[in-house]
C-alpha cells in the first residue's frame, strides 16, 4: 500500500508498549463498537465529555485503581519516610553484630551494620523512582517533539530520524548505557554533557538519551496515521499554519498513547536502572544505596540472609507492577480505538 | 520486493560503519594504555610497553588498520597475542544456544497462554494469565535468575540431595553441541529470558487472537456453519500468528547481544560477557567484530521481519 | 474407576514416603569428622581425577608478557609445569627449588666476602631434565635472561637488565650470574614470586611473544599441561620428573573457571569441584557449615589500607596535603570498630596490620610498632585538628579560611566489604567533625582510569606484599603518574619523600639481609611519620575444601604465595 505501512511494523510498538494491541492502521475497524459502548455506559442523555469518559473506563478496570492507590501511597513513603520509621538509614544501633532477620522493631529485618532495612530501603527508593519519572518525562519531551515533526513532514526528515534510531535501536541498550556511563570518568567533555560518572544527572542523562527513540517512534506512528484523517484536511483548509495544526490537532489526539507511553517508560526506566545498578554502573554517591546495589552487593549472603536481598528486590518488582497495571488500565481509559479486551 | 530488501541491505552498510566507529571512540576514550598493559609495573616498563606495543598509534590509523584487515577476512589479535576470531565464534554459539533455548520455551509457552487466553477470554485461565504476564514483565530479571538460583538449585538440594540445575557457567564452552550437559546448564537461564519473553508473547498473542477471532470474515465462516475447531485453527491462528511472527523476527535479532544481564548472573560465556571482558581490558579488536556483528544482526531480522510482513499479509505489499 | 484411583492414592503416598527418606537420609553424610584433613589420613591412595575451581581465569599462559598479570595464570597453570631456580616455601622464604642441587652462592660487593661484581652461582641439579629427557643447563638459564628482555611486550625486565652475563660451566650444570651491581632482590630472576626458567629449545627465538600463548610445549615440573582452553585446564604427570618427593599421587588434574564466588561455593558444596581457592567474603563461615566442608584460612599476603592521596589530580588543594589533617584522620578512624563489626563475624582472627606496606607473615621487614599508636582517639583528633588552627562550623565540620574539613572517599562500587566499611566510618567521622562524601565508581572506573589517573583523595583498596620487601615501585619519587608520564608508574598515593627515595635505591642494591633490614625499617619510620596511609589487616587467604573427597596436606599452602594450590602433587583422592 503505502509508505505508511512499510516502515510501521507492529512489532515497533510492542518493543515499549508491550501489553498493547498494535494500532492496526492498514484495517480500518469501524467505531461502531466503541460508540456502542461509550453510548452504553452513559445512562443519562446528556453526552459525557472524553474526560469523563476515560474516567469511567479507568474505574472499570479494578487492578489499575488499586496499582494506582498503591503507586501513590508507595511514592509518598519513600519521599516522606519518617512516616513509616524514624529508624536511621546510615547509623546501626551501636554494638550490634550481624543481620537480623524481619521482627517487631524491624519490619524489613537489618543489614550487617545493624542498619534498619526499611528505612534504607524507602530512602534508596528516591533514586529509583526519581530516574524513572525523570527518563519518562524527558523521553517524552523529547520524543513527542521529534515524532510528530517526522510524522508531519515527512520525507527527508521522517527518514533521517528512522535511520538515526535504527542505529541507535541496533546497538544493545545495556551495552550502550554501560559505555556512555564510563565516558566521563576520563573525557572533560563528557562531564560537561552528561555529568561525572555515577552521578544521579549522567544516569538520567544517558537512560533519556535512549528512551526517547521508542516514543518518538509511536508518537510518529500516531501522527502519519491522523495525518490524512479529515479534520485534518479541513483544518487546512480553513487556513490553519502547520504548527498549529500540529499543536493543537494533531498531538492532542495522539495524548492517550503518549500517557500510556509515559507510564510504560517509567517501568522500563526503573528496571534498567535496576539492571546497571546489578552490574555495578549506577547512581553513587551517598551511603545509601538503589535498590539495584541493595540486590548486587547482599547477592552473596542471599542463602543465609535472604531478607537482604528479597526485599529490595520485591520493591522493585511491586512497583513496576503497579506501573505496569495502571498503564494497561490508562490505555483501555484513553485509547479510543481500543475495545474492551 | 527484493529491490526494496536489497535497498534496505545497502542502508546497513552505512549503519554499521557509523555504529562501529562510535563504539570505537566510545572504547579508546575510556581505557588508558599504559595503566592496563601492566597495572604492577614500574613507569619504565609501562612506559616501554606502550612504545613496544604500539599503544599509543592515534585512533584514526587504529581503526583504518583494523577495518582493512577486517574486510579482508583478518579479525586480528588482541594485545595479549591471542586469536580474536575462535572466542568470538565461542561466544556467539554459546549465546545462540541460550537464545534458541529461551526461544523455544517462549514461543511453546507464551503462545499457548494467548491462544487459551484469547478463546476463553474473561475466564479464570485469563485473568491468571494475565496476572503471570504482568508479573514477568515487572519483575527484574536479576533478581528472579537469583531466586531461580535458590528455589531450584539450593533449596531443591537441601530437599531431595540433588539438583538437575546448576547455578551458573557451562562446561566445555568451546565444545559447539548442545548435549545433555549443555542444554541442564543453560536450562535457569533460559528460564530467566523466557519469562519476559513468555509475558510479552502471551499479551500480544492473545491480543492478536481476540482481533482476529472479532473479525468478520471470521463472522462469515461460523454463519457458514465451520465448526469451531476449524475457525480457530484454520483461519484465527493463521492470521493471528502474522504479527507475532514478525514481532518474533525482531525479537531475534536483538538476542544475539541483548542478554548481558543474564549471562552475567548466570556467567555463560556467551556474547553478553565477551562484551564485558572486552570493554574492562579496552580490546577494541574483541569489540569491534562484536558491534558489528550484533548490529548487523539487528539489521538483518529487522528487514526479515518486514518481508515477512509483506508475504505473508495479502494486504500489504511493499515498494 | 475406583482401582485408579486407589493406585494413585499409593503413588501419592510412596512419593511422600520417598521424599521424607531423602530429607531424612541427608543425615548420615553427617558423621565425617570436620576439619581434621589437614595432614594426610595414613596412606593416600594413588589415582584418579582431581578437580579444582579457580576464579579466575587466564586467557594466555605467556608468564613473560602481560598474561603474567593475572594471578591465576600462575596458579592454575603454571606453577604445576614450569620450573624455577629459587622458590617460595609456605611461609613466603626463598629456598631452593628441586632444579638446584643446594643453596646458590653469593659473592662480591654487597655480600660478606665483599670484592668484585656481584655475582651469583647456581648449582643444577644433575638429575633435572625436561619432560623431553633432556637436561637442564644454562643454556636454558641464558636463554631465559634473553628472553625477558628482547621479548616484545615483556613487562618487567626489572633485575634482568642488571645482569653483566652469565656464563655455563661443569656441562652447563653450573650458572654463573654476574651482576653490573648489586641487586637485593635476585631471588626473584629466573624464579621466586613470578618468574621461571624456559626450555630454549622448544621456544621460537629470544622473542617469545608469540610462544606460550595458550600452551607450553614442554614442563620441568611435577605435571605436564596437556590442554588449556577457556574451559579448563587439564594437567597429568610428569613422568620425566626426578623429585620423587614431588610425584603427584591423581592421575589427572582439572581446572575449570568457576569466576564468581558464588558459583566457586556452589560448586565445591555440590562436589562439582574438590577445592576452591576463593577471595574472602563475608557470610562464607555461614555458606560453608557443612560437614564435608574443610575451610581454612591464613593471612595473606594482600593487605586492605585506606590511602590518602596527596596533591590528586581531581583536587590539587585537596585538604589531605596537610599532614597535621591526615594524622587527625588516622585517629579519626576506628579500625578496632572496622574489625569488630565487618571482618570478625566471618573471620575472627583477622588482627590489625601496623607496619604499612609489609606484612607479619613474610619475613622480617614488618615492623609492628608503627601504627600501633594510632588508636581511635577523639580527644586526639580535636587537639591535633585545632592546634592547627582548625574550627568547627555552625554544621559541626571543621573549617580553615574558609576551607571546609571535606573530602570524598572512593572504593569500588559492588564491594560488599569496603562499602560497609564506608557505611561504618563515614558516620564516626562526621561525629568529629570530619566530612567524607563516599564517592564510588565501578571496579574497571577505579582501577583502570581514576586511580591511575590520581582522580581520587582517599581510596580504599589491596595491595599485595611480595617476598621481597622493596617498595621502590609503590612509593618511589619518580613512579608517580603524571599526565607528563601519561600514567604510568604505581605511586598512585602520590609519596614523594627524598629521603625515602634515596633509601629505597639503596635497599635494592643491598642483598645483605641483616643491613637491608635496617634500611626497610628506616623507610617503614618515614611512612609513618609522614601519614601516607592507614594499614588496616591483611585479608585472610581462603581454602575450602571437600574433605570427603580430597587428602593430604591440602590446606598446607593457603598462605603461600602461589596459592593454596601450588602443592597439589601432595594432593589424593579419599
Amino acid at each position: 500500500m503505502t509508505e505508511l505501512d512499510r516502515d510501521h511494523r507492529p512489532g515497533e510498538d510492542a518493543l515499549v508498549l508491550q501489553t498493547e494491541l498494535p494500532p492496526d492502521d492498514t484495517l480500518e475497524v469501524p467505531d461502531a463498537a466503541g460508540a456502542l459502548t461509550a453510548a452504553g455506559q452513559g445512562l443519562t442523555t446528556k453526552p459525557l465529555s472524553p474526560g469523563r469518559l476515560a474516567w469511567r473506563r479507568f474505574r472499570r478496570h479494578k487492578p489499575a485503581v488499586i496499582s494506582a492507590a498503591i503507586l501513590v501511597f508507595v511514592s509518598v513513603v519513600v519521599f516522606f519516610p519518617g512516616i513509616l520509621t524514624d529508624d536511621d538509614p546510615i547509623r546501626g544501633a551501636s554494638g550490634v553484630i550481624g543481620a537480623e532477620p524481619p521482627s517487631a522493631s524491624h519490619w524489613f529485618g537489618t543489614n550487617k551494620l545493624g542498619v534498619d532495612q526499611l528505612s534504607r530501603i524507602l530512602h534508596g527508593g528516591q533514586i529509583s523512582l526519581k530516574v524513572g519519572l525523570a527518563v519518562a518525562l524527558a523521553a517524552a519531551v523529547v520524543g513527542v517533539f521529534m515524532g510528530a515533526v517526522a510524522g508531519y513532514y515527512g520525507k527527508w526528515v521522517d527518514n533521517l530520524l528512522m535511520r538515526v534510531t535504527d542505529l541507535f535501536l541496533a546497538i544493545p541498550l545495556l551495552v550502550a548505557l554501560i559505555i556512555l556511563s564510563r565516558l566521563p570518568a576520563q573525557n572533560e567533555w563528557a562531564q560537561t554533557v552528561v555529568g561525572e560518572t555515577n552521578s544521579l544527572r549522567s544516569i538520567i542523562t544517558i537512560l533519556s538519551l535512549f528512551f526517547w527513540m521508542p516514543m518518538a517512534r509511536i508518537v510518529r506512528g500516531q501522527i502519519l496515521s491522523l495525518k490524512e484523517k479529515e479534520f485534518v484536511e479541513a483544518a487546512r483548509a480553513l487556513g490553519a499554519r502547520d504548527r498549529r495544526i500540529l499543536v493543537r490537532h494533531l498531538i492532542p489526539n495522539c495524548t492517550g498513547a503518549i500517557v500510556v507511553a509515559i507510564t510504560l517508560s517509567v517501568a522500563a526506566a526503573i528496571l534498567t536502572e535496576a539492571a546497571l545498578s546489578f552490574l555495578g554502573y549506577g547512581v553513587q554517591g551517598t551511603l545509601i544505596p538503589t535498590w539495584g546495589f541493595m540486590i548486587s552487593s547482599e547477592k552473596g549472603s542471599y542463602q543465609t540472609q535472604p531478607w537482604l536481598v528479597l526485599f529490595p528486590g520485591m520493591a522493585i518488582l511491586l512497583v513496576v507492577l503497579c506501573v505496569n497495571y495502571l498503564g494497561d488500565g490508562l490505555r483501555d481509559a484513553l485509547d479510543p480505538k481500543q475495545r474492551r479486551v | 520486493m527484493v529491490l526494496y530488501a536489497v535497498r534496505r541491505l545497502l542502508w546497513s552498510i552505512p549503519v554499521i560503519l557509523i555504529a562501529s566507529i562510535l563504539v570505537f571512540v566510545a572504547v579508546r576514550s575510556t581505557t588508558n594504555p599504559a595503566a592496563q598493559r601492566c597495572p604492577t609495573c614500574r613507569a619504565e616498563d609501562q612506559q616501554r610497553l606502550v612504545k613496544e606495543l604500539n599503544l599509543d598509534e592515534p585512533a584514526t590509523s587504529q581503526y583504518v588498520t583494523w577495518l582493512g584487515n577486517f574486510a579482508q577476512g583478518d579479525f586480528g589479535k588482541t594485545l595479549r597475542n591471542t586469536e580474536v576470531w575462535p572466542d568470538l565464534r565461542d561466544s556467539m554459539i554459546v549465546t545462540l544456544q541460550l537464545g534458541a533455548l529461551a526461544w523455544i520455551i517462549t514461543i511453546s509457552f507464551g503462545l499457548t497462554i494467548g491462544v487459551i487466553s484469547a478463546i476463553k477470554q474473561y475466564s479464570w485461565f485469563d485473568s491468571l494469565a494475565t496476572g503471570v504476564s504482568f508479573f514477568g514483565l515487572s519483575i527484574p530479571p536479576f533478581f528472579f535468575g537469583l531466586m531461580l538460583q535458590i528455589i531450584l538449585v539450593l533449596k531443591f538440594r537441601d530437599w531431595f540431595g540433588t539438583t538437575p540445575f546448576f547455578t551458573s557457567g557451562v562446561n566445555n564452552s568451546t565444545s559447539s553441541g548442545l548435549g545433555y550437559d549443555r542444554l541442564v546448564h543453560l536450562l535457569l537461564p533460559a528460564f530467566t529470558v523466557a519469562v519476559q519473553g513468555i509475558a510479552v508473547y502471551s499479551r500480544y498473542m492473545r491480543s492478536s487472537m481476540l482481533d482476529v477471532l472479532n473479525s468478520d470474515y471470521l463472522r462469515t465462516a461460523r454463519a457458514k456453519g465451520i465448526s469451531e475447531r476449524r475457525v480457530i485453527v484454520r483461519h484465527a491462528l493463521r492470521n493471528a500468528l502474522i504479527p507475532v511472527v514478525t514481532y518474533s523476527a525482531i525479537d531475534i535479532g536483538a538476542l544475539i547481544g541483548g542478554l548481558v544481564v543474564t549471562e552475567q548472573i548466570f556467567q555463560i560465556p556467551g556474547m553478553g560477557v565477551y562484551f564485558l571482558q572486552a570493554f574492562r581490558d579496552g580490546e577494541y579488536v574483541k569489540i569491534l567484530p562484536w558491534m558489528m556483528i550484533v548490529v548487523l544482526s539487528v539489521i538483518l531480522f529487522n528487514l526479515i521481519a518486514d518481508l515477512l510482513y509483506g508475504i505473508l499479509d495479502p494486504r500489504i505489499r511493499l515498494d | 474407576m475406583r482401582r485408579q484411583r486407589r493406585s494413585v492414592k499409593f503413588l501419592c503416598l510412596l512419593f511422600t514416603f520417598v521424599l521424607l527418606a531423602a530429607a531424612c537420609s541427608d543425615d548420615d553424610k553427617s558423621d565425617t569428622s570436620a576439619g581434621s584433613s589437614a595432614a594426610p589420613s595414613g596412606e593416600q591412595k594413588k589415582g584418579g581425577t582431581l578437580l579444582l575451581a579457580a576464579e579466575q581465569w587466564p586467557d594466555c599462559l605467556n608468564p613473560i608478557t602481560q598474561c603474567a598479570n593475572a594471578s591465576w595464570m600462575h596458579w592454575a597453570v603454571a606453577n604445576h609445569v614450569l620450573p624455577r631456580l629459587m622458590e617460595l616455601d609456605e611461609e613466603g622464604n626463598f629456598r631452593p627449588s628441586p632444579v638446584l642441587a643446594g643453596e646458590p652462592t653469593l659473592s662480591g660487593e654487597g655480600t660478606d666476602n665483599g670484592t668484585g661484581a656481584f655475582t651469583l652461582v647456581y648449582e643444577i641439579s644433575p638429575d633435572a631434565v625436561w619432560d623431553d629427557g633432556s637436561q637442564m643447563t644454562a643454556d636454558d638459564v641464558i636463554h631465559t635472561w634473553n628472553a625477558y628482555l628482547k621479548t616484545t611486550g615483556s613487562i618487567s625486565t626489572a633485575g634482568y637488565d642488571k645482569i653483566e652475563k652469565i656464563e655455563g660451566s661443569n656441562n652447563g650444570k653450573t650458572v654463573t650470574i654476574t651482576f653490573t651491581q648489586p641487586y637485593a632482590d635476585w631471588q626473584d630472576l629466573f624464579g621466586g614470586n613470578s618468574a621461571y626458567i624456559y626450555q630454549k629449545s622448544k621456544l621460537s627465538g629470544e622473542d617469545t611473544k608469540d610462544d606460550m600463548n595458550q600452551s607450553y610445549g614442554f614442563s620441568g615440573g611435577p605435571f605436564v599441561l596437556d590442554s588449556f582452553d577457556a574451559t579448563q585446564a587439564v594437567f597429568s604427570p610428569n613422568t620425566a620428573y626426578w623429585d620423587s618427593d614431588r610425584t603427584p599421587f591423581v592421575d589427572k588434574v582439572i581446572i575449570i573457571p568457576k569466576t564468581d564466588t558464588d558459583t566457586e561455593l556452589n560448586a565445591v558444596k555440590a562436589g562439582e569441584v574438590f577445592g576452591i581457592y576463593p577471595q574472602a567474603a563475608p557470610g562464607f563461615k555461614e555458606q560453608v557449615a557443612q560437614d564435608n566442608l574443610t575451610l581454612a584460612f591464613a593471612p595473606g599476603v594482600s593487605y586492605e589500607a585506606i590511602y590518602m592521596l596527596q596533591a590528586p589530580e581531581s583536587n590539587k588543594e585537596s585538604v589531605f596535603n596537610d599532614k597535621v589533617v591526615r594524622e587527625a584522620f588516622m585517629y579519626a578512624v576506628d579500625r578496632d570498630a572496622i574489625l569488630t563489626q565487618i571482618i570478625h563475624p566471618d573471620f575472627p582472627e583477622v588482627e590489625l596490620l601496623q607496619c604499612g606496606v609489609w606484612v607479619p607473615t613474610v619475613g622480617e621487614w614488618c615492623d609492628q610498632s608503627l601504627w600501633a599508636d594510632v588508636t581511635p582517639d577523639p580527644e586526639k583528633v580535636t587537639s591535633l585538628l585545632e592546634g592547627d588552627g582548625w574550627a568547627k562550623g555552625a554544621d559541626g565540620i571543621y573549617a580553615k579560611a574558609g576551607k571546609r574539613l571535606s573530602f570524598k572517599w572512593t572504593v569500588n562500587a559492588g564491594n560488599a566489604r569496603r562499602e560497609a566499611i564506608q557505611a561504618l566510618i563515614i558516620p564516626k567521622l562526621q561525629d568529629q567533625g570530619i566530612e567524607a562524601v563516599p564517592d564510588n565508581t565501578d571496579a574497571d572506573t577505579l582501577f583502570q582510569t581514576r586511580l591511575p589517573q590520581r582522580q581520587l583523595e582517599v581510596g580504599t583498596y589491596i595491595n599485595t606484599a611480595s617476598p621481597d620487601p622493596s617498595v621502590t615501585t609503590i612509593l618511589h619519587c619518580n613512579q608517580i603518574p603524571t599526565p607528563e608520564n601519561s600514567f604510568s608508574g604505581q605511586n598512585s598515593v602520590g609519596w614523594c619523600n627524598q629521603e625515602a627515595t634515596a633509601l629505597m635505591d639503596e635497599s635494592d642494591r643491598t642483598p645483605d639481609p641483616v643491613k637491608r633490614l635496617d634500611l626497610i625499617r628506616q623507610i617503614g619510620k618515614l611512612l609513618r611519620e609522614d601519614a601516607v596511609l592507614l594499614p588496616m589487616y591483611q585479608l585472610p587467604n581462603v581454602t575450602i575444601v571437600r574433605n570427603d573427597k580430597v587428602d593430604g596436606p591440602v590446606t598446607l599452602y593457603t598462605p603461600a604465595a602461589y596459592s593454596a594450590f601450588g602443592n597439589i602433587y601432595d594432593w589424593s583422592l579419599k
